[in-house]
């Protein structure tokens, strides 16, 4: 059998790919598997991203911020291959968890104790599900920030949209997915 | 700051980014206004329990040797291929149907192949007919309609069947009569000869169980190959022969309005 041989150029690429973007797997992969919410999706997304990012490699700029770039490729990939229809979850009215917020007030001491009260019967797996409700915009966000731990500036180049505009998303996201937490809280029977 | 404003900055607080005289300003307005507050301490609690429900998943060990086979074979295999490729592997699911979605269709879609009758080249009148309908099975029918001057077989019109083309030859200093009919896909190939000339040609011969059984009862069925059938009758002291790929019951079915004798 006649092994291939690759031909130096291509060599120099697989090198350069392999010590740059690849030490990106692990970022890129926690994301994936909270964007699509399982790991055969996620497998999918995350080798789908790596292998247009190979293909267009030539099109990637030297030094600059090779994470934003492939966190680009991956959202694109994700919106273009996996995107439901999705509506924006129905929100509970912000008066009913106000009222039940304050009420808690009088009794909890302290955020983490709070945030029990609130949504503490709510499984991770309907956290999960709650998080799939939104819209991928708001998801990939409150992703990026609450779970990832991102800044808002490196989220705005990896999403490629202004520091302003992630603000507003993550306050718009976290109040649609707290109202989607309040009502499987409340459909459960912890709030009353 | 009003609350317009408050509201904006909510998400910038609850992820301490802000500072100096903007903060101040907001707890300012927080302080009395007490739907800025909620929303405010809501969102912060809203983020402690996503933060303590949802954690970053580490990837897998087999991943990372995954891309790099993947990115290889994408660089060996060209595009077209290592996408055909990448499909392949990653959904080993689709592999296996594709597979047997092929079988099924290459199966489903196969008639029943056309085997060979070929017979040695022998004197024997039997042979002959295998040997003839074996080239009729491969096309070689021509002249079978180019003669238009050949009507004369002796059995006519086959039951249900449509005559291709009937043609004369000499075959060993004998006059033979061949024709070809059709019944939807198959082939029906009829000959006829003068029974005498077999019964006393050394060139062309029947083997004597064979001559015996016709004498006997007036037909013989030759059973050299199962998926196809051979008739021989005599009739008027002609003899006929017919040959098919088709149970010996349905090629009969076929000649028995022409054949009265069956």
């Amino acid at each position: 059998m006649t092994l291939l041989t690759l031909n130096p150029n291509e060599n120099e690429k697989q090198n350069e790919f392999k010590s740059e973007a690849i030490p990106q797997l692990n970022g890129l992969y926690s994301f994936a598997r909270h964007l699509t919410g399982n790991a055969d999706d996620a497998d999918d997304l995350l080798q789908d991203t790596f292998l247009k990012a190979y293909r267009f490699w030539d099109k990637y700029e030297k030094g600059t911020n090779i994470r934003a770039w492939l966190f680009r490729i991956m959202k694109n990939s994700y919106i273009n291959r996996y995107r439901k229809v999705t509506k924006e979850p129905d929100l509970i009215d912000f008066n009913e968890i106000q009222e039940f917020y304050t009420r808690l007030q009088d009794t909890t001491t302290g955020d983490h104790d709070l945030a029990e009260q609130m949504f503490g019967g709510v499984l991770d797996d309907e956290v999960a599900k709650a998080l799939d409700t939104l819209h991928p915009d708001f998801k990939t966000v409150v992703i990026l920030c609450d779970i990832e731990g991102y800044t808002y500036e490196e989220i705005a180049e990896f999403v490629d949209i202004p520091v302003g505009t992630v603000r507003s998303r993550l306050h718009r996201g976290r109040k649609m997915l707290q109202s989607k937490l309040f009502e499987y809280a409340k459909k459960k029977g912890y709030v009353k | 700051m009003n609350c317009s404003e408050v509201l904006e900055h909510i998400s910038s607080v609850v992820d301490n980014r802000l500072g100096g005289k903007e903060l101040d300003e907001f707890y300012q307005h927080a302080k009395i206004c007490r739907r800025c507050k909620d929303e405010y301490d809501l969102e912060r609690v809203t983020k402690i329990f996503l933060q303590s429900s949802l954690h970053p998943f580490p990837p897998p060990l087999y991943l990372e040797h995954r891309l790099l086979t993947l990115i290889k074979t994408t660089t060996n295999s060209g595009n077209i291929f290592s996408s055909v490729f990448e499909l392949l592997i990653k959904r080993w699911y689709f592999t296996v149907g594709l597979t047997t979605a092929l079988i099924l269709i290459f199966v489903w879609t196969q008639k029943p192949s056309s085997h060979s009758h070929t017979s040695p080249q022998d004197n024997n009148f039997i042979h002959f007919v295998y040997n003839n309908f074996d080239a009729v099975q491969k096309g070689e029918t021509a002249q079978f309609t180019e003669d238009n001057n050949a009507n004369g077989f002796g059995i006519g019109q086959l039951k249900d069947c449509s005559l291709i083309g009937t043609c004369n030859a000499n075959y060993k200093g004998q006059q033979v009569t061949h024709s070809i009919y059709k019944k939807e896909n198959c082939t029906i190939y009829c000959l006829q000869i003068n029974f005498d000339s077999i019964k006393n040609n050394p060139n062309l011969t029947l083997p004597s169980q064979v001559l015996d059984k016709l004498k006997e009862t007036g037909r013989y069925v030759a059973d050299m190959h199962k998926c196809c059938s051979v008739i021989l009758w005599v009739k008027d002291n002609n003899l006929f022969a017919a040959a098919a790929e088709m149970d010996i019951n349905n090629l009969m079915a076929f000649l028995t309005d022409a054949e009265a004798q069956w």
